[in-house]
């Protein structure tokens, strides 16, 4: 665990900890039928690791209106569920994927946007990308995070429902924190539809980050990411 | 080529540039009962981040310690009863962007049960948590 800086996470940006860099951009849309479950694009990464991603997703290429992935539009009666649409992103070491539930009576466009890091398995040379989003590679209007911890827990298969794992942090606050979760093929981002009976959980405390995974008969792979910032 | 991990900071490469921080938090009484087959929602909003900002959420509960669980959708398990029996359910707590500065945050509870549920007994306070990103999309 590397010494904090006092107050290091004052800073927007800390030559201590290094910048969390983005090493993999997708953007594009595909149509969803009405009433369809899990519709799927196979995008090709091109990566020599599975990334680790993140991103979010929209019905107008616009973005005006945007979901992250495990989420949705609320549907605007009772209809017994929690979105009428919701699109989720995974991985595996050679695609990218975005399923998407489309229980809307009329069929969907989604537009996708993905991101991805590299996890701290791979120290692989990646080609770079140049930043697009911002006419600023660097800009102090905005808050650089910190990476303070990165790495992985694995669980081997077991009939146990669910383990728990905890990586201290002792930053003495909740920090943000980004997590993965992988089996023997996908890796998921750590925030998708949790349910506490059926998904693998990331939670944090002031001590803390906890896992408690759900490795029932499938060893599991957990990546994380803690930042200095709260 | 690069190798990323060499190095602090890279022109090669984007970052996530957070750009706000929000929080709310919502009660969730104790013993309420919902009808059957129906359900109890209620929102709030959060004026945070820009046109396609990305969001890293976080819910905690007080009743799950107030740890913070890592996500946009969060579903609590719970036990209350329905027809006299023990039934449980889930307190669904939820942050999606519905504009393009404005966050909702939401929390639904659906009765699943064609009879009456009466939810858990004592108040429950669930915190919302979220910071946005600059897109680094072009």
């Amino acid at each position: 665990m590397p010494a904090i800086l006092a107050n290091a996470r004052k800073f927007l940006a800390n030559s201590d900890y290094p910048f969390d860099k983005v090493v993999y951009l997708k953007t594009g849309s595909y149509t969803v039928p009405n009433n369809t479950i899990g519709q799927t694009v196979t995008i090709p990464h091109g990566l020599p690791f599975t990334p680790l991603i993140g991103g979010n997703w929209a019905l107008m290429p616009s973005f005006t209106v945007a979901y992250e992935y495990s989420t949705g539009p609320f549907p605007s009666s009772a209809a017994g569920y929690l979105f009428d649409t919701r699109a989720n992103a995974y991985a595996d070491a050679t695609n990218v994927y975005v399923s998407t539930d489309n229980l809307n009576p009329s069929a969907k466009t989604v537009y996708y946007r993905i991101f991805g890091f590299q996890p701290s398995t791979s120290d692989a040379d990646v080609p770079g990308i140049a930043s697009q989003g911002d006419s600023f590679l660097f800009n102090t209007d905005f808050n650089y995070t910190k990476l303070y911890l990165s790495g992985f827990v694995d669980t081997p298969a077991t009939t146990d429902l669910s383990v728990n794992v905890p990586i201290a942090h002792g930053l003495g606050y909740i920090p943000q924190v980004s997590a993965w979760v992988s089996n023997a093929t996908y890796i998921f981002p750590v925030g998708s539809s949790h349910s506490f009976a059926s998904s693998t959980l990331a939670s944090a405390n002031g001590s803390h980050l906890n896992f408690t995974i759900k490795p029932f008969n499938d060893a599991q792979r957990a990546h994380y990411r803690i930042y200095l910032d709260s | 080529m690069t190798k990323p991990s060499l190095f602090i900071s890279t022109t090669d490469f984007p970052t996530l540039k957070n750009d706000a921080t929000a929080t709310a938090s919502g009660v969730v009484a104790g013993s309420l009962t919902i009808t059957g087959s129906g359900f109890i929602t209620n929102f709030g909003d959060l004026t945070v981040g820009t046109l396609g900002s990305l969001a890293r959420g976080r819910i905690a509960s007080t009743k799950n310690n107030n740890n913070f669980y890592l996500g946009q959708t969060i579903l609590f398990d719970r036990v209350g009863t329905a027809a006299g029996s023990a039934a449980p359910y889930s307190i669904s707590a939820f942050m999606f962007r519905i504009a393009p500065t404005t966050l909702r945050i939401q929390i639904y509870i659906s009765n699943p049960y064609s009879t009456t549920l009466t939810c858990e007994a004592g108040d429950e306070t669930i915190s919302f948590h979220v910071n946005t990103f600059v897109p680094p999309f072009a």
